[in-house]
């Protein structure tokens, strides 16, 4: 990787920004950036997103980071063909802009209309006498047109209804796609616990991942388990390291199998 | 509609090949219960759940809700002010003392 803050242009997998003053936080987003020219190298993998920097208040979702780091190493589980054919479902589904709501406020209105004009017509065509009141013929029109409203307004909540049930699919396809996500990551915990185990052995901290399964806590430090899945995982970019937690760039790049950059903080 | 609701794990096996034989009849599903068109052809799909397992197999007749023909303005807008209440923790029945919104103790029993 190429590294550019402050005066140096530094290169190589370990490397010390300890004395440039840049907090971890500005590093990462120079990593995660695509035109951030400041760190050159290669794209950050999903798993990075979890194990990207390591301070020494770092914490994460062991099982999440640990099937994030799977992936990156290219495991694949068997929900895998289903969760692509439902994504794949999800993205050919427009999303519809339905207001069913303002569709039942409309049709309520037109009833309500429609049931007034009815009783002025009854009331109208009650009279007898020529010329008193309001003519047959105007009040008629005018329930005509209430009636006419209102069946169109029946039309456009139908029409809704209809688009509301692609939009149910819409919603039954994503809690699918959710519980193929989750599946496929307790399989993947499942798997990688024994190496999410050794990674920890292999790190000179005094951590350990207890024998349950799967593994969710580990007694150390909280960037333990970071650290460790970030050995067992291809995060692509560098990680970057706080020098509280280790500040020697080339034995943190050694026990993560990753290039580091170490800051100050 | 028709809105059948299974009781035993026979029943809900049977409903839900009902669903799968004849989704044309189906508006929605919610696990053990299913919302069937109203159709003579749903009522025979229904029914014939009903001979099969009885007591296990509850069939309601419902209708479309149009909260603006059904109820009344100042339920729907003290629904609408309490959902977007300042404080989560806030009761409804404190939330509406002292205001215009209706009192909870005087809506139970009223029939919509």
């Amino acid at each position: 990787m190429r590294v550019a803050f402050g005066e140096r242009v530094r290169r190589g997998r370990a490397v010390d920004l300890r004395n440039e003053g840049v907090p971890a936080s500005a590093v990462v987003a120079a990593i995660t950036d695509p035109d951030d020219g400041r760190v050159r190298g290669q794209r950050p993998a999903a798993v990075h997103e979890h194990v990207g920097v390591l301070c020494e208040g770092t914490t994460l979702r062991v099982g999440v980071a640990l099937a994030a780091a799977a992936r990156s190493r290219g495991a694949r589980t068997t929900h895998d063909d289903e969760l692509a054919a439902v994504t794949r479902q999800l993205a050919g589904l427009s999303t519809p802009d339905v207001d069913l709501a303002a569709a039942r406020e409309r049709v309520a209105a037109a009833e309500v209309a429609v049931g007034h004009m009815r009783e002025r017509a009854a009331r109208v065509q009650g009279r007898t006498q020529p010329g008193d009141g309001e003519p047959v013929v105007a009040v008629t029109r005018a329930l005509t047109a209430v009636e006419t409203e209102w069946h169109a307004a029946k039309e456009r909540l139908r029409r809704a209804q209809a688009a509301w049930a692609d939009a149910r699919r819409r919603l039954s396809l994503e809690d699918r796609r959710a519980n193929l996500e989750q599946a496929a990551r307790d399989a993947l915990v499942a798997r990688w616990s024994d190496r999410f185990r050794r990674a920890m052995d292999a790190l000179a901290v005094p951590a350990s991942v207890p024998p349950s399964q799967p593994p969710r806590r580990f007694s150390g430090p909280p960037w333990a388990g970071a650290a460790a899945i970030a050995r067992l995982a291809a995060p692509g970019a560098p990680l970057v390291v706080s020098a509280a937690v280790c500040a020697d760039a080339l034995a943190a790049s050694a026990a993560l199998d990753a290039p580091v950059v170490v800051v100050a903080d | 509609m028709l809105l059948a609701v299974a009781y035993s794990r026979a029943a809900r096996r049977q409903l839900w090949n009902t669903c799968d034989a004849h989704p044309g009849c189906v508006v929605d599903r919610f696990g053990r219960a299913v919302l069937f068109r109203e159709t003579e052809f749903s009522a025979l799909q229904v029914l014939r759940l009903r001979a099969r397992h009885g007591g296990h197999v509850a069939v309601k007749q419902t209708a479309p809700f149009n909260e603006f023909r059904e109820v009344p303005e100042r339920i729907r807008t003290a629904a609408e002010a309490y959902e977007g209440r300042a404080s989560r923790s806030t009761p409804y029945r404190k939330f509406a003392s002292g205001t215009e919104h209706p009192d909870p103790e005087g809506l139970r029993g009223v029939p919509l």
